[in-house]
């Protein structure tokens, strides 16, 4: 017995190091990225002073073109399309590429908006699949529609980069909610800096404000507590870490709720790839590698400012499948961009894509298997109770700080929710995040992570099955 | 069992990692607080302050009050940002009278103050300030911080140089105009549209002399802010006898292109190609039929852009009625071309 104790004791001790250490480190690094994005934001906001003032430089914003991916949407597509042209900015066009939708997309947007067939000169700087017409509205000259067969969403914004007319490329989401002054703000850091080749903005969650014409018009709370988890949890990991990393010029990982880029550098590296499960992400990374490894003057913003909105899953069957979606997405553009660590690879390579690496990717990993073996050698009498609950206490009040860290950022920042009782009820959410939340979505994550290790992926239309790799895009030598 | 005692050094680590982050938790909950608090208050007094304000200063327009209160310290800022949202909203002799206003409440020293020892956004209201009041004391101090690195203090400075001194200013400040890849080239060139065609014309054409040829593409694309008059012989001569893509490209794009036809059918015959669509493009706009055969020829061209600007070009060309285009689409042998002017052809028809 005595033996058994002394082979047995290194091993609880080195498991409780393993979860103290995890957990140090992840926090330490939230709460780094946390006082960064303290600096920049208040750099940031210290120069829209005069933005009280009228507008005077309008004018001169370059033209943009939105291009909308849309596969059975024929229930959304009027009113979202609506709400886009509805959008504050001087010069845009829109591409609606109808990914060989099913249902009847296509043929409500016809009547919608009038469409006749335009005899428009193919140039395929991108491959795709076959495009069977390109449509022109009667109503809106600038509006188009690419009817297409189905190859994904990857597919679909490939075409509309074939068909796009300006030097700015806006891909939004389809479940993207926006504000008329979206696009405005998303296309500053073009303006400020020339170097600038993508911009993209952390969206905010949707769920309880109030939406007119499929623009958000008035910001709420969700009753659920599921909704207002995940209001924190947007400030934590994917607003104010963002933005920290993004003043590195090192933001891997920007969501694809709304995102500009400079037409030529999509065009230069290749468009999007169709062979990986998330091409919102993997474009970023690919943009950060490529650049960075020719040594290419770049930067890559992220719009601190609220400008794009989703709607939060208000089931954990929903925010299952999203999180395990997330986490495969995120282990493709890592592995097919695993390249950016080198020698040329700067704040990217070396800081941004090991902490992504670590805490992101395999996260979920590191943190079930740091809670399954202290509560394992709990049970196994390793450790005392108290020394099982000061773990757990070590482990949620790091997670209770980071999270009011982020609230408390928000409200030095935009203060998106001003009322006092909103405050109230996302401070309570962001103690009760820590409380089984947290661990849930890392369970989820881990899961993720085993079926992208068992070649499990999704089929651009939703479905999920194994090894289905469509063939990856080519980029044309020939312009003609 | 039990062979970590409760006293081990990881087991007190938690514990006070774990008391530790609660603690400063607790904190930060008394800093949202207060946080909001602060907001809430100044939110209140802002509104009261404009409240009282506002038909003050709209008073102002017409007749400038003889009593005018000092205002606080912390009134400034408001103030300020109200006084000069009038003056970017107004035009003429309300802007004088309102100047007036603020001179007689000494804001020229509040917002002097601001420039020497305030916060970014504060300095920023103080130089806007003075450059509406066209205060000359403060040239060399604001210069300075034009001189800088801040971006942003950098180009507000610039501005308020331009309202004090548009002329001193460019003299001083166009090369950096040029050269500054941080100043966005659409705010530089709306602050040269403000300082008026009249003072910008000759000392952007001068400019050429003083800025490296590096430089020349952003200056070209200054030069949309003067006049014509002025500016169109100076582009003129850089289209004639420069050789580097980026400047032959700022000169087509610019807004004062003369007209040199003969230039011009040499540049659709360019080795680069985003000059020949420049030149393809710009040929449309001039409106000369000696440019249809060239045009048709860049039909076929095998970069898709030059392809479109050509066939943009040719449907615009007055001499191009219908009939004339479908004759021209007959002689095409390249389906490419056809395909192209086929859309031009209905771009123009959906108009």
């Amino acid at each position: 017995m005595m033996d058994a104790a002394v082979n047995t004791e290194p091993l609880f001790l080195a498991v409780q190091w393993l979860f103290v250490g995890y957990v140090v480190a992840m926090n330490s690094g939230y709460l780094a990225l946390y006082l960064l994005s303290v600096v920049c934001l208040r750099r940031s906001l210290e120069g829209r002073a005069l933005d009280v003032l009228p507008k005077v430089a309008t004018a001169y914003q370059p033209p943009v073109t939105i291009i909308v991916g849309a596969h059975n949407e024929q229930a959304s597509i009027s009113p979202w399309v609506r709400a886009l042209l509805h959008l504050d900015y001087p010069e845009f066009e829109i591409i609606v590429v109808n990914d060989g939708s099913r249902d009847a997309t296509l043929s409500t947007l016809r009547r919608e908006f009038r469409l006749a067939l335009f005899p428009e000169a193919a140039w395929k700087r991108l491959s795709t699949r076959t495009v069977h017409g390109i449509y022109r509205s009667a109503l809106f000259p600038n509006l188009r529609v690419i009817d297409k067969a189905h190859g994904g969403k990857a597919d679909a914004l490939n075409a509309g980069v074939n068909a796009a007319r300006y030097p700015l490329l806006c891909s939004v989401n389809a479940r993207s909610i926006l504000q008329r002054h979206s696009l405005s703000r998303i296309v500053q850091p073009f303006l400020e800096d020339p170097v600038t080749i993508a911009a993209g903005a952390s969206p905010r969650i949707a769920n309880g404000s109030a939406i007119s014409d499929a623009l958000l018009t008035k910001v709420g709370l969700p009753r659920q507590m599921l909704g207002l988890m995940q209001i924190v949890e947007y400030l934590r990991t994917e607003l104010f870490s963002r933005i920290a990393w993004s003043a590195l010029n090192a933001a891997l990982v920007i969501p694809g709720g709304i995102t500009v880029f400079r037409k030529e550098a999509i065009v230069s590296v290749g468009g999007y790839r169709t062979d990986v499960m998330d091409p919102d992400i993997e474009v970023i990374l690919r943009l950060h590698r490529l650049y960075r490894l020719s040594r290419k003057p770049y930067r890559i913003a992220l719009v601190p400012d609220p400008v794009c909105w989703i709607e939060a899953p208000e089931t954990l069957a929903q925010l299952r499948r999203r999180r395990m979606r997330w986490q495969r997405g995120l282990s493709d553009a890592l592995m097919v961009n695993r390249g950016l660590v080198h020698p040329r690879g700067g704040a990217a390579g070396w800081l941004a894509f090991p902490y992504v690496a670590l805490f992101e990717w395999l996260g979920p990993l590191l943190e079930v298997t740091s809670y399954a073996a202290v509560t394992a050698v709990w049970l196994c009498g390793g450790i005392s109770t108290l020394a099982f609950l000061s773990l757990l206490l070590m482990a949620a009040g790091f997670g209770v700080l980071v999270s009011v860290s982020a609230l408390t950022l928000e409200e030095a920042s935009f203060r998106v929710y001003a009322q006092p009782r909103r405050l109230g009820t996302l401070l309570t959410s962001a103690v009760a995040e820590n409380l089984g939340y947290r661990q849930l979505q890392a369970w989820w994550g881990l899961r993720g992570l085993w079926q992208w290790l068992h070649g499990a992926r999704d089929h651009p239309d939703g479905r999920k099955d194994a090894q289905q790799k469509p063939p990856r895009p080519k980029r044309r030598q020939s312009s003609g | 069992m039990n062979w970590v005692a409760d006293s081990d050094p990881i087991v007190w680590f938690a514990l006070w990692c774990g008391i530790g982050a609660l603690g400063l938790t607790a904190l930060l909950v008394i800093r949202i607080l207060l946080l909001r608090a602060a907001f809430q208050a100044r939110e209140t007094r802002e509104t009261r302050f404009l409240s009282r304000w506002r038909p003050r200063l709209l008073a102002a327009i017409d007749t400038v009050p003889v009593r005018l209160p000092r205002l606080k310290r912390r009134d400034w800022l408001p103030f300020l940002s109200l006084w000069n949202h009038f003056q970017e909203s107004l035009r003429g002799a309300a802007r004088h009278r309102l100047s007036a206003m603020a001179l007689r409440m000494r804001m020229d020293l509040a917002a002097r103050q601001l420039l020497q020892r305030g916060s970014p956004p504060e300095q920023l209201m103080g130089m806007l300030t003075l450059g509406h009041l066209g205060d000359r004391d403060s040239w060399d101090r604001i210069e300075a911080v034009a001189r800088g690195p801040h971006s942003q203090l950098s180009l507000a400075a610039a501005r308020a140089l331009l309202l004090i001194d548009a002329a001193s200013a460019l003299r001083a400040l166009l090369p950096l105009m040029a050269s500054r890849a941080d100043w966005p080239l659409s705010r530089t060139q709306w602050m040269l549209n403000e300082a008026g065609a009249e003072i910008t014309s000759t000392m952007l054409s001068a400019a050429l002399e003083d800025v490296p040829p590096d430089d020349w593409p952003r200056l070209v694309a200054l030069m949309d802010a003067g006049h014509p008059d002025v500016v169109s012989p100076v582009i003129g001569r850089l289209l004639a006898g420069v050789q580097s893509e980026e400047v032959l490209i700022a000169c087509l794009k610019s807004r004062h292109l003369p007209f040199n036809g003969a230039r011009l059918l040499r540049l659709l015959e360019h080795p680069a190609w985003q000059v020949r669509a420049q030149a393809a493009r710009v040929t449309g706009r001039m409106g000369h039929a000696e440019f249809v055969s060239a045009l048709l020829t860049r039909l076929s061209d095998p970069v898709w852009w030059v392809r479109y600007r050509a066939a943009q070009s040719l449907v615009q060309l007055p001499s191009m009625s219908p009939e004339a285009l479908w004759r021209a689409r007959q002689t095409l042998n390249d389906r490419f071309g056809c395909e192209m002017l086929d859309q031009a052809v209905a771009e123009r028809r959906g108009q």
